[in-house]
């Protein structure tokens, strides 16, 4: 594995470029130049001060329909620390997607027409929704890997899983044989069984999950300090699952990366997450530490749905259900947006939005009862 | 699996695909369900679990008739639908209905869900003297509100719709349903609304279920007794409690191994027990089909078949590893 991340020319020649490109120096993007040695710029950025790396404030993402404004993310906030993953979670509809993308700046006006974006996403020092499109289209390419559901969709049916990944290594510079040299050890470091031949195999002819192995070998060639993870094992076997999981934790371990996971699924999250995100219609309703969320939720809408959770049999009891729907986000809305569906509301929820507040040192919470100790 | 008289019982069933030979590609057999057997009886459920391609849903599609079988038999309350003409079909089809995964799909966006309600008993000419209550019935039942009745399908949500499925699955009063990942579509509350109402008509109506599903947790809470598919066979089957507690055969295990855990406590916990990808069905090996991937694998693996063995009362698994 080690071989793979040691690519001390690469780093030099994108560091330079950054420096030269754009007048800012080095050290305003995270990680660089935070530690001696090849391994510099791939080391949290002021990871001992404790700056995150990654942190979204107050953003809210809104498209124009035809039925009206309808909001997709509703003023989040969050951050996220060099190597740390974080777990967005949510069912259909919440926002954590759009989040993800307002974040990839895949949310461009050409990309989506009518949306609209407000707030802060700061990554090191830049606001990344305040770049042009050039400047973002470096600090992407060469701080934030990305990884959909779907590798298909992201693969060229054309091309050949070598001659993809070797676009992306060729961006550092390299000639076209070490190139190919290192993505053959790019494709040894995710674990392609027979990778010469992988070279050569053209995306149709590989599995889900060998697929999904290709996009993160193309993205590890960027050697980014941020994945972003959209549903990434959503389309696989579970047994395929385990696999990208276990390779994705590996590559936190090796190549200090932080991640943004986006999933509905409260089982990766229990295996990966270190902090996890509740988002509830565009807002974000709880956060906490991955074992004092699953420990003690605070926010209804977080322990309804994991006690919504098959877990043993039936003769174990019936599950809980979120009774109702998801309000409509075109509609103007008073109060908290749970209200209708929420065993504990009271008339204070009808008419006053409960903000996300702190309540302990790791916990925010959107409820105005989360602090009562006797939930039913 | 259990008493004299199953509802349904499976034997030797197989379904092989001829696939053409073209541009890049050879000519072979797909062995999608080869040599399946199993018992369910009335008012219980089976689960049928297993990854992409391990033939859950070409079972479903035979059970149901909608693809005939290359040979075998299927009994329904002791009748043969393999062997049925299609007159006799006609008849035997109103004992068993189905559940597929997508509800929108499911569900004629052109017509409302009184149309659609009301369509399967037009064509059986069942209740025409009061469909209007039938109707109602069946709605009630799956906890919906006789307003949706007005609706179309793109006005509920997913939740909805697919109750909507059930409710009309329901009408004809079958004695067997069959459910194709019935909540693999759905959000986790949304399933857990449609998993209490599949509970509910069960103890009141008696119904019996054959649950595919390739979520472990999902097939836990519902299956009184579970089988386990992989590539065209089953290789492990008995009593739920059985079966995910004292998984025996490899493939089980490296499924629930690799399943993620329901709370972070129980954090690396999973392991990954079976490398690589499945084989492709054209392409199988010679002996026990897992033996590529399989831990455990020995040469008698490479060469011999593992039959079916009861490794205890109930519990049957297709393993070398299993001595009588």
């Amino acid at each position: 594995m080690t071989n793979v991340w040691n690519n001390p020319n690469g780093h030099e020649k994108r560091l330079h470029r950054h420096e030269g490109g754009n007048g800012t120096a080095g050290d305003a993007l995270p990680g660089a130049g935070a530690r001696s040695g090849g391994e510099s710029l791939r080391t949290e950025p002021g990871g001992a001060d404790g700056t995150p790396l990654l942190s979204v404030e107050n953003l809210a993402v809104s498209f124009r329909t035809a039925r009206g404004t309808s909001r997709a993310v509703d003023g989040v906030s969050f951050s996220i620390r060099p190597r740390e993953i974080y777990a967005l979670v949510g069912e259909s509809g919440c926002g954590k997607s759009s989040t993800a993308q307002a974040v990839m700046g895949l949310l461009s006006e050409t990309n989506a027409p009518g949306r609209r974006i407000t707030g802060t996403i700061r990554f090191g020092e830049r606001n990344l929704l305040a770049l042009p499109d050039r400047e973002l289209s470096a600090v992407r390419g060469s701080h934030i890997g990305m990884i959909f559901q779907n590798p298909l969709d992201s693969l060229n049916p054309l091309y050949t899983a070598g001659y993809q990944t070797c676009e992306a290594v060729l961006l550092d510079g390299l000639a076209k044989a070490s190139a190919m040299r290192r993505v053959l050890e790019l494709f040894r470091g995710v674990r392609l069984a027979d990778p010469e031949q992988k070279l050569r195999s053209y995306p149709h002819e590989l599995s889900g999950g060998m697929r999904q192995r290709v996009m993160i070998a193309m993205m590890l060639a960027r050697h980014p300090k941020l994945l972003i993870a959209d549903e990434p094992t959503t389309a696989l076997d579970v047994s395929i699952q385990a696999q990208i999981l276990d390779l994705m934790l590996e590559l936190r371990r090796s190549f200090n990366m932080a991640m943004l996971l986006i999933t509905h699924d409260f089982g990766i999250v229990s295996e990966t997450a270190d902090r996890v995100g509740v988002m509830y219609a565009g807002k974000l309703v709880e956060e906490n530490e991955v074992f004092a969320l699953f420990d003690a939720p605070r926010h209804p809408y977080t322990r309804m749905l994991m006690r919504a959770l098959p877990r043993g049999t039936k003769q174990g009891g019936r599950l809980e259900s979120i009774p109702g729907t998801l309000p409509d986000p075109t509609e103007p809305y008073r109060g908290c947006l749970f209200f209708e569906r929420c065993p504990l509301r009271v008339e204070r929820c009808a008419t006053e939005e409960p903000l996300l507040r702190r309540l302990g040192e790791t916990h925010r919470v959107a409820c105005w009862r989360a602090e009562e100790e006797e939930q039913p | 699996m259990t008493g004299a008289h199953p509802l349904l019982d499976v034997r030797h069933l197989k379904k092989h695909f001829r696939v053409s030979g073209g541009f890049l590609r050879k000519p072979g057999t797909v062995r999608a369900v080869d040599d399946v057997s199993f018992r369910l009886a009335a008012g219980k459920t089976l689960g049928l679990v297993g990854e992409s391609g391990s033939g859950k849903t070409t079972v479903a599609r035979l059970v149901l008739r909608l693809l005939a079988c290359t040979s075998g038999e299927i009994l329904l309350d002791g009748e043969n639908l393999a062997t049925a003409p299609p007159g006799e079909m006609k008849r035997l089809r109103r004992k068993m209905s189905v559940v597929f995964q997508d509800p929108n799909a499911s569900l004629n966006p052109r017509m409302t869900i009184r149309r659609s309600l009301e369509r399967p008993l037009q064509v059986n000419q069942e209740g025409t003297a009061n469909p209007e209550e039938r109707i109602l019935e069946a709605i009630a039942r799956v906890h919906l509100r006789e307003e949706v009745l007005h609706r179309y399908p793109h006005q509920l949500s997913g939740g909805q719709q697919q109750r909507v499925c059930v409710a009309r699955a329901m009408l004809l009063r079958p004695r067997l349903l069959v459910l194709d990942e019935p909540t693999s579509a759905l959000d986790i509350s949304v399933q857990a609304q449609v998993l209490n109402v599949l509970t509910d008509l069960q103890r009141t109506l008696g119904l019996a279920y054959l649950f595919i599903s390739h979520d472990l947790n999902v097939v836990r809470y519902v299956s009184d007794h579970t089988a386990v598919m992989y590539l065209g066979r089953i290789v492990e089957t008995g009593p739920s409690e059985m079966v995910f507690e004292n998984a025996l055969h490899p493939y089980t295990q490296g499924l629930f191994f690799a399943s993620p855990p329901t709370s972070p406590r129980e954090r690396g916990r999973r392991r990954t027990l079976l490398s690589s990808d499945p084989p492709s069905l054209l392409d199988l090996p010679p002996g026990c089909r897992l033996a590529p991937r399989c831990p455990y694998r020995t040469d008698l693996c490479d060469t011999e078949e593992p039959a079916m063995r009861e490794a205890a009362p109930g519990h049957f698994v297709a393993c070398h590893r299993i001595s009588e």
